[in-house]
Formats: C-alpha cells, structure tokens, sequence
C-alpha cells in the first residue's frame, strides 16, 4: 500500500512537520546556499543575513545544535535532501569521514628526533672513523704506525 | 670574599669517532691537556679522546728537552 504525500507528510515527527510547514521542501520553495538578506524571498534558515537597513549581520534562525538535530531526525526518515543547504556545508555520518582531506601528518609523518637525524649521524660517525687511526698515530707516535703496518704485512688469511 | 676556587676540575673528554660517547675526569686543576685511548662501544674499537672544552691550567712545566744540541754545555 503506497501512501499519499499528505499521509506520508503526517508520519513525519512533529519537529520536521513545523519545519516543513515553515519552510516548504525544494519544489516549493528554494533557499540561498550564500549568505543574503534577511528580507530576500530565498533567505536560509540555516545561514546568517545581515539586515537590509542596518547592514548588520544577523545569526541563523536556527543554531548549529538546532540545524544539526534536524538534519539528523531528517535523515532517519529519509528527507535529508529536502533541508535548505546547512552552514558551511557542513557533513554527517560517513560522508563528514569520506569527505576530510588528509592531512600532512599522515602522508609525511615528522618522525621522532632520532630517526630525522639518523643518516647524518651515521655518515658523520663514517666520516670520523675514517680518520680516527691518523689520529692516533698523531697521538702514538711513528712507532704505532709501523707496528700498524707491520700488523696488516703479516695478517694471516685462510687463502 | 671570593669563593675559594677548587683544586680539582671535572674534566669531560669527548671521542674523536663522534660518537657522542664521553669520559669524565677528576682531575687537578693544574694538570696539561689530557688525551686518552679508550673503546668506544659504538663504534667497537678503541679511539682517541679529546678534551671538550678549553680550560684555564694556570703556568705549565717545559717538557725536557732530550734532543741532540738541546743542552748547552758551555756556561755562559
């Protein structure tokens, strides 16, 4: 049994019914996805308009809390897609994860300390151990160079 | 009153292998340059370790001279 608009209207909680009531769905009536005057036919509930006369900004009609309880209650019952666009497009359920950029941190992370430094550290260690044995003939004496030498002249290998 | 200087100092001596790997002495304030062999365990091998830092060692001795000519015999 499929039901008429109006019945199906009336099965709708008594929050979204006022919401409707006041603000008709889109083949209706259509609402600014911009920020405009408070006094313009498409003004959106759910954004803030500055006054025609005083140019000042006025809040939304509703708040965040009040636009975010009514989406959700909306998308329980299927009639998400009849709400005015809600401020700063903002995102529920899947779609707000599907939707967030990826951020630098995840892509690149920085790493700790250590692992930033390792590979300069380790050719600086290279570079050092190259000339640690100079430094020590530097600091023994020729004597220690010839033993040195004398050493490598008479190592013993296998082949 | 000025402090009392210490007679010793704490001296650090640091790896020629840039390890980071460093000794500390106590040593007599007096005493030259230091410079010692010892194992770095990072690089598994014993190394030269140097002084850190500069320090004041007040008048030195003059090392003995034992070179051919290096003493005089004449008097003069």
């Amino acid at each position: 049994m499929s039901l008429t608009p109006q019945q199906a209207f009336k099965k709708l909680p008594q929050t979204l019914q006022n919401f409707f009531t006041r603000y008709p769905p889109a083949p209706f009536k259509k609402y600014a996805t911009e920020p405009t005057l408070t006094s313009a036919e498409d003004a959106n509930p759910f954004l803030y308009n500055r006054h025609p006369v005083t140019q000042k900004v006025q809040d939304p009609i509703y708040s965040m809390r009040r636009q975010s309880d009514l989406f959700k209650l909306a998308y329980k019952f299927g009639v998400a897609d009849l709400l005015p666009a809600l401020n700063n497009d903002k995102k529920f359920f899947q779609e707000k994860y599907d939707t967030k950029p990826t951020l630098r941190g995840v892509t690149s992370p920085k790493g700790h300390k250590w692992e930033r430094t390792f590979t300069k550290r380790k050719t600086r260690i290279a570079d050092a151990l190259d000339k640690v044995d100079d430094i020590l003939i530097e600091a023994r004496g020729t004597k220690y160079k010839k033993r040195l030498e004398r050493r490598e002249k008479e190592k013993r290998t296998w082949y | 009153m000025a402090k009392a200087k210490s007679k010793n100092v704490i001296v650090k001596l640091i790896s020629t292998a840039k390890t980071g790997i460093t000794r500390t002495l106590l040593l007599p304030r007096q005493v030259g340059i230091v410079n010692q062999i010892k194992y770095d365990p990072i690089v598994k091998r014993h190394v030269l370790f140097v002084e850190a830092k500069k320090r004041k060692m007040g008048t030195q001795k003059k090392p003995l001279d034992f070179h051919r000519g290096a003493f005089d015999w004449k008097k003069k």
